[in-house]
């Protein structure tokens, strides 16, 4: 396999995948293909995918502060103004796989181009958000983990680089799991206690000078019929605006206990004390 | 290979080794689905045989479990590796898989072991015409779109349900055909489970809650939380929380609800303190009924809630506890 480690073990490369999404404040609509309109809305970084980077940036200040953070990302060419971002933020340099062959990809497309992507970068964690906000299921950084035949930490609260493994907290239904794996392995992580850090004015002028490599489904070897809208497993059938028709009955809280009696009447109608 | 007509659910156990509620409701659906195709319902339990003969009553007529102990130790990639190779034996029509961290998980591998197609998210699921379709909440519930897979019948479909899609109903047919089967020895590793630690307080159950109260930055320090908790409790409900107050270290992520949160949709969702900023409303706006008290009278949470009452939350909710316990005759 590609996948290259380094031989100087102090040094930490770690790649974070992130998905350039449409802001969560933005009126979303589907194209007729039922894909998002993403040129209508303006594209952050996934919001989960910024606690990665975060975590990867922490990673390397814990350490001797060298190796090198790469963005991976797959998407339509101004994925390039989020990826931006993630360099301003301390990121080293950037990859974006784009191609209008992978509009429309479904998971299993998603997998095979960030696993092939992945295999000409050298790294010794792969990180990922748990979630994108733009219909993600959390299934992408388990499809790249099968695919490089890797162990996977997900939905972690907590990550840690420590003698060659990494180690987190992920929810249980308890408290919370330790779980390990060794490096090289992929990670998920959800909102963490790090505040993603804003790019500082520095910070934003170097990142115009770095390096954001593109490349298409050629350049992976990929055979574009397999992804995309035409080698899409699931297809959209239709979609609507949800029937949001709230009663937004207001009542000004005079005195508290025929307040509390008003609500719990309405609660009594509805059935739902 | 062309699939058979069969429906399957595959189940997660709790630390008691019993299923968990979403597996029952899984059950029950793959029961109706299957009907629907003239197929048969199967389950893949991860956990005891008590567990899957629980399962059993839920209308599956084939329930394979695997309670490896390799299960437990890493909880992904032995589990995964039993569901795959059952689908490749048996190649079902559908497979149901609950929506929760875990079950993502396991969807993941199962796609890149087997190369499947997966509906994530699915809050209803029908048969036309002898195929599935089933709606998601897109974009946070922005949107509701429906979908099908294109090969349906060719190749196994996921479909990733969440919690409330359907009920768990007890069937009266004849007992299960029940199976364990063991962790196949092609399975890879996912994650090595080191230490669990119980949190002092437990930990809530957002997703599968049917009354949430929710408390936000409005409360005022997290030594007031304890009046959100007591009419929580009245109603029988859980408590969760904005980021904000995630942040101001009042409580645990584990109750936030909201973009980088939990989705959550219960029937009743009282906001204590909340504005209602669109990060919060996109994971709770599809819950049934949503109640709002805030001070506040322009606070955005009043545009998107069936019932607003403007005050001080400090009066109204303990007003509110007092009275719901009078009428739940819990004195
Ligand atoms: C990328 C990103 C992700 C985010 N993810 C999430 C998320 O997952 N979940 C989430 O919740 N937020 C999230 N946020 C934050 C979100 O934008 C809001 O800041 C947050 O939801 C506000 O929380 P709040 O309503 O508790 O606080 P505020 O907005 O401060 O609202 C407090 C409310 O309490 C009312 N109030 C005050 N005192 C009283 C009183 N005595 N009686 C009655 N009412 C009173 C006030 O009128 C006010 O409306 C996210 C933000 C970003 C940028
Ligand atoms: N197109 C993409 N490009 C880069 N990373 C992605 C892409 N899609 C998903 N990811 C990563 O996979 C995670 C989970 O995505 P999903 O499975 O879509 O919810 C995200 O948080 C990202 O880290």
């Amino acid at each position: 396999m590609g996948l290259l480690r380094p031989q100087e073990k102090k040094l930490l490369n770690i790649v974070v995948c992130m998905k350039s999404v449409p802001d969560t404040t933005a009126e979303k609509r589907l194209l007729p293909d039922g894909t998002l309109d993403r040129a209508a809305v303006s594209p952050v970084i996934n919001p989960w995918d910024e606690f990665a980077i975060e975590e990867a940036l922490r990673i390397r200040e814990g350490g001797d502060g060298s190796g090198e953070i790469v963005l991976l990302c797959m998407g339509p060419e101004n994925s390039a103004e989020t990826i931006r971002k993630g360099l301003a933020m301390g990121a080293d340099r950037a990859v974006l796989v784009t191609d209008p062959a992978l509009h429309g990809s479904d998971y299993w497309a998603t997998g095979q181009v960030l696993a092939s992507a992945l295999k000409g970068i050298q790294a010794d964690l792969i990180m990922f958000g748990s979630l994108s906000s733009d219909g993600g299921g959390g299934v992408v950084y388990n499809i790249v983990a099968e695919l490089l035949g890797l162990p996977a930490l997900t939905w972690l609260t907590e990550v840690e680089v420590k003698d060659g493994k990494a180690r987190g907290k992920r929810a249980s239904d308890i408290g919370y799991d330790v779980v390990e794996a060794p490096l090289l392995a992929i990670v998920s992580v959800t909102q963490t206690a790090h505040e993603p850090r804003y790019p500082s004015l520095p910070g934003i002028m170097k990142a115009k000078k770095k390096e954001i490599a593109t490349m298409t489904t050629g350049d992976l070897g990929i055979d574009a019929s397999t992804v995309g809208l035409a080698g899409a497993r699931t297809t959209v059938t239709g979609s609507e605006r949800p029937q949001t028709a709230r009663a937004k009955q207001v009542i000004k809280a005079e005195d508290p206990l025929s307040t509390a009696k008003a609500i719990a009447d309405f609660l009594e109608q509805r059935k739902l004390i | 290979m062309a699939t058979n007509n069969d429906v399957w659910a595959v189940i997660e156990t709790d630390n008691n080794g019993k299923p968990k509620k979403l597996g029952l409701e899984l059950t029950s659906l793959a029961a109706q689905t299957a009907r629907e195709y003239g197929g048969q319902a199967g389950a893949i339990v991860i956990g005891p045989q008590e567990a899957a003969q629980a399962v059993g009553q839920y209308g599956a007529t084939q329930v394979f479990y695997c309670a490896d102990p390799q299960c437990k130790s890493d909880p992904v990639g032995p589990a995964a590796a039993v569901i795959a190779s059952l689908i490749s034996q048996h190649n079902p029509r559908l497979v149901l898989l609950p929506a929760t961290s875990l079950g993502r998980d396991w969807t993941g591998r199962l796609v890149g072991k087997l190369g499947l197609g997966v509906e994530a998210d699915v809050t209803e699921l029908t048969v036309d015409n002898g195929k599935a379709t089933t709606v998601t909440p897109a974009f946070n519930g922005a949107l509701r779109v429906s979908s099908q897979f294109t090969n349906e019948g060719e190749q196994t479909g996921l479909v990733m349900v969440r919690p409330g899609t359907a009920t768990a109903q007890k069937s009266e047919g004849a007992a299960a055909n029940v199976q364990e089967v063991p962790v196949p020895s092609d399975a890879k590793p996912g994650m090595t489970v080191m230490e669990s630690v119980a949190e002092k307080g437990g930990v809530p159950d957002l997703a599968g809650a049917q009354t949430i109260v929710a408390a936000g930055r409005g409360v005022g320090g997290a030594d007031n939380l304890g009046e959100v908790r007591d009419l929580a409790d009245a109603l029988g409900g859980a408590v969760a929380a904005t980021r904000a107050i995630v942040d101001m270290g009042w409580i645990p992520y584990a109750y936030q609800v909201g973009q980088t949160g939990k989705t959550v949709r219960p029937k009743l969702y009282i906001a204590v303190g909340i504005s209602g900023e669109i990060q919060h409303k996109v994971g709770m706006q599809t819950s049934g009924t949503i109640i709002a008290i805030n001070k506040d009278p322009n606070a955005p949470i009043f545009q998107f809630c069936d019932l607003g009452v403007v005050g001080d939350l400090h009066q109204v909710v303990p007003a509110l506890t007092e009275e719901i316990r009078k009428r739940r005759g819990m004195g």
